[in-house]
């Protein structure tokens, strides 16, 4: 732009934001009052033409006058590709410029979002008192409780020794800095208003250490003693699980049931929030089974066939307080069927923390019955997931004709009890 | 205790059912929160929860059902 075509556009701008043109012979800031320098910045947001202008404290030490120039500046210069971030501790200034977007900031944290009409609250008492609540919280939440800084900690010491891959390991630091961020779920966040982990947990129980022989011995009479054991884990299926338990290390070995076909019995990939490699002292799967960070079962070989059914037993052994954390994938492929059982138990009275994530993948045409009962007793904190993915989306609905359309079948039970303190 | 199933339906004709039973007493506490979504046209989905509370404890139940514009001729109760 040449010098004649930009002395024509800032004399434009300025007879638009009605500023003197005798303020443009004068060198800049020099002798300004605060409302000249506020129409001096106005005039330079209007030449530069930003994307993004940021206003600290623009309605600072002006008259009603000035105010009203600035704001008429501002306003001018309102268009959909430009956004504007006023920031002001008076709602005054909202009177001439008049927000889409309210945000209340508190001790470094926005509290509250709202529309314009939030400003219009801000100077109410409730307002006033619900700002002083939040502040409360906000400074309790800097503190970060026992609970988040155990957790925190507990992760930062098993981070090296957990297993997965390059992709397995990034997601895992995305989701630690993300509980970093935000902490334990509390009753402000909708899905968990009605259990509020922040005050439930209280403090972070050590993680769980690998099963020794006592523990893997309590653990087998645990089931051998009896509970729950739903029907679908008694018959043929589950005396091949047992069997297929009993040859089964820590390393992979295919299981070869007696109906053919394969599914592979896996040390799963931790992933997620707070993955551990070990699942829990004495924690294992089916009978007399040693189980690891969880069970990946993965059907191989494509066809039809029905797979015994499948228990995981997760006991978790010890008269001490621990954290157990386990990943469990279970993969059916296509035209398979499963019934799986998942089974949770804890000796009465001990205050556990059991965090357990089952992820299952269906297939097309396949079907899996899936039966959780949880068992473990009135003061455990069992926190369980189940992810699942039923079905493959197709590349072209045209090319799937109706009779071809793949059904997949997945039903799931959850049972809960908790024994009550005798 | 906390379930929380994340259900995503993703082929077509799916069926789905799910179903949960609690019994507690004392001062005990479960919550289930199920969020289901049907992707694929022409899917089924059921769910039943129950819950049997004795003394102060407490139960919650909290679903949403997310059918997404692809999902055509879905039955979700």
């Amino acid at each position: 732009m040449s010098s004649p075509d930009f002395m024509k556009k800032v004399r434009e701008l300025s007879k638009k934001l009605g500023i003197d043109p005798d303020m443009l012979r004068r060198p800049v800031n020099v002798g300004f009052s605060g409302g000249e320098k506020k129409r001096n910045e106005t005039l330079q947001m209007a030449l530069l033409e930003p994307r993004l202008c940021v206003l600290d404290e623009t309605d600072s030490g002006l008259d009603i006058d000035a105010l009203k120039v600035v704001a008429n500046g501002v306003n001018q210069l309102r268009a959909a590709e430009r956004g504007m971030i006023v920031i002001t501790h008076y709602q005054r200034l909202l009177d001439y410029i008049v927000p889409d977007v309210v945000h209340v900031l508190a001790a470094g944290r926005i509290v509250e979002t709202g529309g314009k009409d939030l400003a219009l609250q801000l100077e109410a008492p409730a307002m006033r008192s619900i700002s002083r609540a939040r502040r409360r919280d906000e400074r309790a939440r800097r503190h970060q409780d026992r609970a988040e800084q155990g957790l925190i900690s507990a992760f930062a010491a098993a981070q090296p020794t957990l297993p997965g891959g390059p992709g397995v390991s990034a997601a895992r630091l995305a989701a630690f800095e993300a509980f970093n961020r935000v902490g334990l779920p509390h009753r402000r966040v909708e899905a968990w208003k009605y259990t509020d982990l922040r005050r439930l947990m209280r403090d972070a129980k050590p993680l769980a250490p690998l099963p020794d022989a006592a523990a893997k011995a309590e653990a087998a009479s645990a089931g051998a003693a009896g509970g729950p054991r739903p029907a679908a884990a008694r018959g043929g299926g589950w005396a091949a699980s047992r069997r297929s338990c009993r040859s089964g290390g820590p390393r992979t070995r295919p299981y070869h049931p007696p109906h053919g076909g394969g599914v592979r019995r896996r040390r799963a990939a931790a992933a997620g929030l707070l993955a551990r490699r070990i699942a829990g002292r004495g924690a294992r799967a089916g009978a007399q089974c040693r189980l690891r960070p969880g069970w990946r079962l993965h059907r191989r070989r494509a066809g039809r066939q029905r797979h015994p059914a499948v228990h995981l037993a997760f006991v978790t052994t010890g008269d001490t307080p621990q954290a157990v954390f386990s990943r469990s994938r279970v993969v059916l492929g296509a035209e398979a069927q499963l019934a799986l059982v998942e089974t949770h138990e804890a000796k009465a009275g001990v205050e556990h923390q059991v965090n357990v994530a089952l992820g299952l993948l269906v297939g097309d045409k396949a079907q899996l019955d899936h039966v959780k009962v949880t068992g473990e007793g009135s003061a455990v904190l069992h926190v369980g997931s189940l992810v699942a993915s039923v079905g493959r989306r197709r590349a072209s609905a045209r090319a799937a004709s109706p009779s071809a359309a793949p059904r997949c079948a997945i039903s799931s039970m959850c049972a809960s009890w908790a024994r009550r303190r005798s | 205790m906390r379930n929380q199933l994340y259900v995503r339906l993703v082929g077509e004709t799916t069926e789905l059912s799910l179903a949960g039973a609690s019994l507690l007493g004392g001062k005990q506490h479960a919550d289930t929160a199920l969020f289901l979504t049907h992707c694929g046209a022409g899917s089924t989905s059921r769910e039943v929860f129950k819950a049997v509370v004795d003394d102060k404890a407490e139960a919650a139940f909290q679903g949403r059902i997310t059918v997404e514009q692809a999902a055509q001729q879905t039955d979700a109760r």
